[in-house]
């Protein structure tokens, strides 16, 4: 894969991905701005506070079939899983969101301005997020408005004013378009009492009309609107304010109700499951753990504290994973909570299907947890025991697997109106598919109601 | 907010809009006409509002001496 699918928009240069090394191209159109960049400091001190990720100029020869133009050549750190902003939490696009303004913000103060305000340019070491594209800085010239408000509010505040004035998760909106929500959708979808605050009004409800009545007159005017230095400021301040007092609604706001993961254990039997997953993940010397249904984290935290170095956690409740953004952001855990139905994960999209990359594309774990899961997945979702074991050993080489029988309160609570689904559901079959797959290493009973824990490694 | 900011802001909408030539730049990014002129609305707005707010104060005493002392 010589040059990212992802990288054809912008002239100024592109992304290489050789072997294991991710070089970016800097052509002629964005010479004259990376070097602007570069000599007024802003690249150094940006990157010195963890805003922009690092990269080293290196000899242009290194891409000279890939990129024979290329007037300089970087060389960036692998970002070790590449997350896309439908999946983020509510609380992870709200970071992302403020990131770009702030980095804004301070290059203006360098003479530098954004191109472009997308949220691909954004990826999560942890919670924590970082821009990505050097060549959306571009040189500022006074008067110049900001070219990337309008994807700024289509990929951050639009998806978040979505969330938290509606309570609608903006998530499968956004993967729907790939491109974000536009202002006119929004509004039409927006309560009333959304327009009370006449930041939003404006941005939303006059921009959406602004945008379907496009003349050449109006055209011509834009073309020749300038906006001071001050002004911008002012404005980019402003977004920041309304993007940051931003809350995700009362609905995933609340402690998830369904906390099974805590909720049928008895002290004893929690510390026992702790343990066992500790054990597990130390054992294993994994470095990259999936946390699959990872609810707020609290074994992602664990497997953190038993040796791995990152955690990915996939969840589809959208007030579980914004506890777990904050669990992992309080405690500086170096763990990336997403929000994913996975048995309907996110797939290959965008031009050629190649843009965005599908979940199966991006595995990296070395371990996966799938703890209080799988009776959701074959008798909530009906999916065949033998399907999801396959799915689960190529996912990683090692896994835990937490195995809830059929009478334990919360698998019968799924088998209320179902109850012949999964007849071959049983503890000595799930034992005899997974030995037929993987080698079972472990196995424990944790719990009075007969749950028990599989430690397995792929033969 | 500070007044010294408040005033940054009013200053900043008296040289928000000059209809001037603008200048070509390495774009690559279609930004919508009316996003465009809803910056300038949105400069406009803020610093309408940051302009009331510096000169509120000022008001509200200057209102609130007359009234102390009608028929001056």
């Amino acid at each position: 894969m010589p040059q990212d699918p992802a990288s054809y928009r912008d002239p100024a240069g592109h992304v290489h991905l050789l072997g294991s090394k991710v070089y970016r191209s800097v052509l002629p159109p964005g010479v004259d701005h990376y070097t602007a960049a570069r000599d007024s400091g802003f690249l150094e001190r940006a990157t010195a506070i963890g805003r922009l990720i690092e990269g080293r100029e290196v000899a242009p020869a290194v891409l000279r079939d890939e990129a024979p133009g290329a007037a300089y050549v970087l060389e960036h750190p692998r970002i070790g899983f590449i997350s896309y902003p439908y999946c983020w939490s509510f609380y992870g696009l709200q970071a992302a969101g403020i990131l770009t303004l702030d980095l804004h913000l301070d290059a203006l103060e360098h003479g530098l301005t954004l191109s472009d305000a997308s949220a691909y340019n954004v990826q999560f070491q942890g919670p924590r997020p970082i821009f990505i594209d050097y060549l959306s800085l571009i040189r500022y010239d006074e008067g110049q408005v900001w070219l990337g408000y309008r994807q700024f509010c289509e990929h951050f505040l639009n998806p978040l004013l979505l969330t938290a004035k509606t309570g609608v998760a903006f998530q499968p909106w956004f993967r729907g378009t790939l491109d974000g929500i536009p202002a006119a959708d929004l509004g039409a979808v927006l309560p009333l009492r959304a327009w009370l605050n006449p930041l939003v009004a404006i941005h939303v409800k006059v921009q959406g009309s602004m945008q379907r009545s496009v003349t050449a007159d109006r055209t011509r005017v834009a073309k020749t609107v300038r906006l001071s230095k001050t002004s911008l400021i002012n404005n980019l301040r402003s977004m920041r304010g309304l993007v940051a007092k931003l809350k995700p609604p009362a609905s995933q706001l609340s402690p998830w109700q369904h906390y099974e993961r805590t909720a049928h254990y008895t002290t004893d039997e929690r510390a026992a499951k702790a343990r066992f997953v500790g054990d597990v993940v130390r054992a294993s010397g994994a470095q990259t753990v999936w946390d699959l249904g990872c609810n707020s984290g609290e074994y992602s935290e664990i497997a953190l504290g038993s040796g791995a170095t990152s955690v990915i956690g996939f969840e589809p409740d959208s007030g579980a994973v914004n506890a777990a953004f904050q669990r992992a952001t309080t405690k500086g855990l170096n763990f990336l909570p997403l929000s994913l139905d996975l048995t309907n994960p996110s797939p290959s999209l965008g031009w050629r299907q190649q843009e965005r990359m599908g979940l199966a594309e991006r595995r990296n774990a070395d371990l996966v947890l799938c703890l209080a899961l799988l009776h959701h997945l074959v008798l909530g979702r009906n999916l065949p025991v033998n399907q999801v074991l396959d799915w689960l050993v190529g996912l990683a080489p090692k896994g835990v697997i937490e195995f809830v029988p059929k009478d334990d309160p919360m698998a019968a609570q799924l088998l209320t109106w179902k109850p012949h689904v999964a007849p071959d559901y049983d503890r000595a079959t799930v034992a005899k598919l997974l030995g037929a797959r993987a080698r079972i290493e472990r196995e424990e009973v944790v719990t009075s109601s007969g749950r028990v824990l599989f430690a397995y490694s792929r033969q | 907010m500070r007044m010294q900011e408040l005033a940054r802001l009013a200053v900043g909408v008296a040289v928000a809009v000059a209809l001037t030539p603008g200048t070509a730049h390495a774009q690559y990014l279609d930004p919508g006409a009316g996003s465009i002129i809803v910056q300038v609305v949105l400069a406009l707005v803020i610093g309408t509002a940051a302009a009331v707010r510096l000169y509120w104060g000022k008001l509200s005493a200057m209102l609130s001496r007359r009234s102390r002392h009608p028929g001056e």
